[in-house]
Formats: C-alpha cells, sequence, structure tokens
C-alpha cells in the first residue's frame, strides 16, 4: 500500500479510576489504490454511551468518504476540475458535509436502536483524506491534525476548538456541527506552494496555497495529547514532540522494503506506539484516552 | 525495523500554562461568628489549603481568592494557584455587608477571567462560594443589585454560586441570594466542608469535554 499508517487509541488512566470505557476511536481505508482516509473520535467524558458514538463516527465517516470516491456524487463530477486549491477545497466541500450528515443520521439510529438520547453518544469527529492532488481536513470539536512537508516544517491543518472553558467543545451531533466545522485543503502539487516562511498556524476554512510544499506526514490525535503535543493558544504543532515520532514512523516504513513479513512490522510499531502512550511520562502530563495515528507515504506511493 | 525505539526518551513535550480552575471563597467574619465558629472557619481552610496540595493536578489548577465581610469587604487573598496558597487565619469584627462582598467576588471573577484570556490561559467555569451566620445589614439595594448580578451571570453561566448558612443564618434570606438553594452547615464541620470543595474543585479541574462533572455528597456536613 502506498501508505504507512500507525495508530492507537488507549483509555486513559483517569478512564480507568472511573471504570469508564475507552471513549476514543480510529478508523482509516484506502480506497481505489490512491485515496486514503483516517478518522478519530472523541466521545464525550459526559455522555453514558460514547464509546459507541466515536466507533460509529469513524466506521460511518471513512464508509461514506470511500462512497464519494468510488461513486461521486454529481455535485463532485459537475462541478469544473479547477486546478487550484481553492477549487479542490469547493469540490469536496459539499461531499464532505454529506459525510457528517451520514455521521449524524447514523448516529440518530443508533440512538433510536438502542433506546438512548442522541446526546449519549455525543463526540468529536477528525476526518483526513489523502488524495493524489493533495490532502483535506475536516474537524468538529477538539484534538488536530497536524502535518510537516518534505523540508521538515510543521503546519497545523487544524485547531482545537474550545468553548469558553476548558471542558466545553463541539461536537458531531449538533446541528451546525457541519457548518462549525473546519475545513482545509493542503495541494500536494509543487507548483501550487509558493516560498513563504509559514508561522505554522493554520486552522480555518480555507485552502492552504500559498504555502510551504507538499506534505510528507500527518498525524491525528485526539484532545488527550494536545497540551503535550502543541503550543497553546495557538494551536502551533510542537517541534520536538512530532520528530521523533516521524522519525519512528519512517524507520518502521524503511524496513518495509526489506522484510518478508509485514504485518510484523506493522505489529511491532503499534506495539511501540502504544507502549509510549502508556508510559508513565505521557499519563504523568494527561489522565485522559489518548488517541495518536501517524501517517507517511510509503515506498510504492502513487503520490508525486 | 526494531522495537528498540524508545519513543518515550526521544520525544519531547510541549510546556503548557495548566488550565486553571478558580474558586472564590466569600466568609463572613461578622461578630457573631467570634469564638469557636471563626477559629473552625481557620482550621477548615487549612484543610483546604493541605487537601488541594495533595492532588498534583489540583494544586496547579485550582486557584483560590478570599473576601472577608463584617463592616467592611477585605480582598485578604488575592487569585493564587493552590501549590502557592496559604491558609489566612481570620478575625472576626461587626456588621454583615454581604451584597457588597459578593460585588466585590464577582468583580475578582471577571478580572481574572481577562487576565486568563489576555494570556490564552484556559479556564473552567468559576466557582463563588458563601458562608454566613446571619442576614445581610448592606445599604438598601446592594443585595438586591447582587442577588440580581449572580441570577444574570448563571444565566449566563459565567459562574456557579453556592452559599451555606452556618448555625444562626437566616436560611429563607440566603434562599434568595442565589440560584442554587442553600446548604446549612451541620454545626461546625468547617473541616468536612472545606474537604469536600477540595474534592469538588479536584473534579472540576480535571473534567473533560462536556463532562457533567459528578460532585461528591456534602451529605457530610451539609443538609438543604
Amino acid at each position: 500500500m502506498p501508505w504507512m499508517v500507525i495508530g492507537e487509541s488507549v483509555r486513559g488512566t483517569g478512564h480507568e479510576r472511573r471504570s469508564q470505557p475507552c471513549q476514543d476511536a480510529w478508523a482509516w481505508k484506502e480506497i481505489n489504490g490512491d485515496h486514503l482516509c483516517v478518522a478519530v473520535a472523541d466521545g464525550a467524558g459526559s455522555a453514558t454511551h460514547s464509546d459507541v458514538g466515536a466507533r460509529t463516527a469513524v466506521a460511518t465517516a471513512v464508509e461514506r468518504v470511500a462512497q464519494s470516491i468510488i461513486a461521486p456524487p454529481e455535485s463532485m463530477t459537475n462541478s469544473p476540475m479547477l486546478d487550484s486549491p481553492t477549487g479542490e477545497l469547493e469540490r469536496w466541500r459539499s461531499p464532505l458535509t454529506q459525510v457528517i450528515e451520514a455521521v449524524q443520521q447514523e448516529l440518530k439510529l443508533t440512538a433510536q436502536q438502542q433506546e438512548i438520547s442522541l446526546r449519549n453518544l455525543a463526540c468529536t469527529l477528525l476526518i483526513m483524506l489523502w488524495t493524489p492532488s493533495g490532502i483535506v481536513a475536516l474537524q468538529v470539536g477538539d484534538g488536530a491534525i497536524i502535518g510537516r512537508n518534505h523540508r521538515g516544517q510543521m503546519v497545523a491543518l487544524t485547531q482545537p476548538q474550545q468553548g469558553e472553558y476548558a471542558n466545553q467543545t463541539l461536537f458531531v451531533i449538533e446541528d451546525n456541527a457541519a457548518d462549525q466545522a473546519q475545513f482545509v485543503y493542503w495541494s500536494s502539487n509543487t507548483s501550487n506552494h509558493g516560498d513563504t516562511e509559514d508561522d505554522g498556524n493554520n486552522g480555518g476554512d480555507r485552502p492552504c496555497a500559498d504555502n510551504i510544499s507538499p506534505l510528507s506526514h500527518i498525524a491525528l490525535f485526539s484532545d488527550g495529547l494536545q497540551r503535550l503535543a502543541l503550543e497553546l493558544p495557538s494551536g502551533k504543532p510542537f517541534d520536538p514532540f512530532f520528530a521523533p515520532l516521524f522519525s519512528f514512523l519512517d524507520q518502521a516504513r524503511d524496513s518495509l522494503s526489506n522484510s518478508t513479513d509485514p504485518k510484523e512490522i506493522f505489529n511491532n510499531a503499534a506495539n511501540t506506539l502504544e507502549t509510549f502512550l502508556r508510559s508513565p511520562r505521557v499519563t504523568a502530563r494527561t489522565d485522559d484516552d489518548l488517541t495518536l495515528v501517524l501517517i507517511t507515504l510509503a515506498p510504492n506511493s502513487l503520490a508525486p | 525495523m526494531s522495537t528498540s525505539f524508545n519513543l518515550d526518551e526521544a520525544v519531547i513535550f510541549a510546556e503548557n500554562p495548566e488550565p486553571r480552575c478558580p474558586c472564590v471563597l466569600l466568609l463572613d467574619v461578622s461578630g457573631s461568628m467570634s469564638g469557636p465558629p471563626i477559629a473552625a472557619l481557620n482550621e477548615g481552610l487549612k484543610a483546604f489549603q493541605e487537601d488541594l496540595n495533595r492532588d498534583d493536578l489540583a494544586r496547579k489548577r485550582v486557584e483560590i481568592a478570599i473576601v472577608t465581610f463584617d463592616d467592611r469587604v477585605q480582598v485578604v487573598q488575592e487569585f493564587v494557584t493552590a501549590d502557592a496558597f496559604e491558609a489566612p487565619t481570620l478575625e472576626t469584627g461587626g456588621m454583615t455587608y454581604m451584597g457588597a462582598a459578593i460585588h466585590t467576588g464577582l468583580d475578582l471573577v471577571r478580572d481574572r477571567k481577562a487576565q486568563y484570556r489576555t494570556n490564552g490561559v484556559a479556564y473552567y467555569r468559576p466557582w463563588v462560594f458563601m458562608i454566613t451566620d446571619g442576614a445581610p445589614t448592606d445599604e438598601p439595594g446592594t443585595m438586591e443589585k447582587a442577588s440580581a448580578r449572580i441570577r444574570a451571570e448563571e444565566d449566563k453561566k459565567s459562574i456557579a454560586f453556592f452559599s451555606v448558612g452556618v448555625e444562626g443564618a437566616d436560611m429563607e434570606r440566603l434562599q434568595t441570594v442565589a440560584v442554587r438553594s442553600p446548604l446549612k452547615l451541620k454545626g461546625l464541620s468547617f473541616q468536612e466542608m472545606f474537604l469536600w470543595l477540595s474534592a469538588s474543585m479536584q473534579q472540576v479541574s480535571q473534567s473533560r469535554p462536556d463532562e457533567q462533572v459528578a460532585l461528591p455528597s456534602p451529605a457530610g456536613w451539609g443538609e438543604v
């Protein structure tokens, strides 16, 4: 496969103390061999079934994104193929809005089937779609999606969305989730990238065009890691946090080419990541559930 | 690859200010509190300081300010994190200027929030916790304005205002002051009350998005 994806969701020590399940979930899917979709969701602490909500949200999100690529809706095929980041952002807006609506529908259905209120399935939702022409990021709530370009510079594709208080955020079950979502496109076309320096702070609803070269690495994470991984309140990715993680990912990817057992490499890498997320150094700083997904291009990449 | 890649050693964490959980104590030090009540209140404050500092996160996140009121309103403690808080020894005086004290407490919260925002510090919903053994003796109108302000700020979820009546307090009058029903302190169980407040602050200061914090039961020290 053209991407190396390593990810883990682990139950927070605070959840262990309170006998709560892990309310984070993540899922990924490779589509047509040239698209990759990764989704992360963090269930609300107060919601009784938010672990179910989070799992349902990520599974539905990657499935619906896959459908919109395999059988593109009319709005996509009809829209002119503008060879610009703005055009790409607009081309994806309608299908991804439909993905959020589909997730909401699925959560409503789950609530009905389990005879619980929709509020008890509340969760955030982060979606990353890597296409041959660029990367689309969509986020409802906290956590963040960050990237690193070929020159090693870090950029924030999205930012944690918080309310006035530290324990408030936006959830995908809200009627206005699609309107409030952060929606970003990052072109993989080198000619679309200027040489301007960037402050690494790109949250917002816009194409990231006049920026620093295509991305080679992406990380998605839930809010439990936010205070360790970002410089707040700017939301700038903290380089010494991500650089070793991406080196670790690169090392795993490179060892794939001379291995006869890729599965073992994936398992080992996932175990190493899990050990890290459960390490005392991490749990001394955060007792929340933690999800971290690391993505990079693999040797047989179809990307330019 | 080898499993020897030690992420635990390699990854460095960002240093961000801890989110803050502000708590203002409005304490009645009118003449009727003198003797055993004020002694018990002072002991309670010490227990509050010690208990908060047993929790590694709470000591860095909970911020305490203290306003006392008799015939004057005094800010005896500006906002300070629990790890730097030293419980004061309070003395008693005359009347009960409760309304003026409420205004001072709410002003402290408003100004602190502005400081948090200026410095990019995340924060939780502030608590204002009032303890009295009497009834307000403010100038006419002051108490009504204070009550209206509490209601408006509770409506906006700007604060959470709690009141506790010590033996002798006019509980019916207290009922009209705030939105939440006042609790009556059992005897002089200030120690138990402050341990409850500390436990509640620990819960709030570690709550995550949308978590409805399940507060401990006040049954050990208070009754409705």
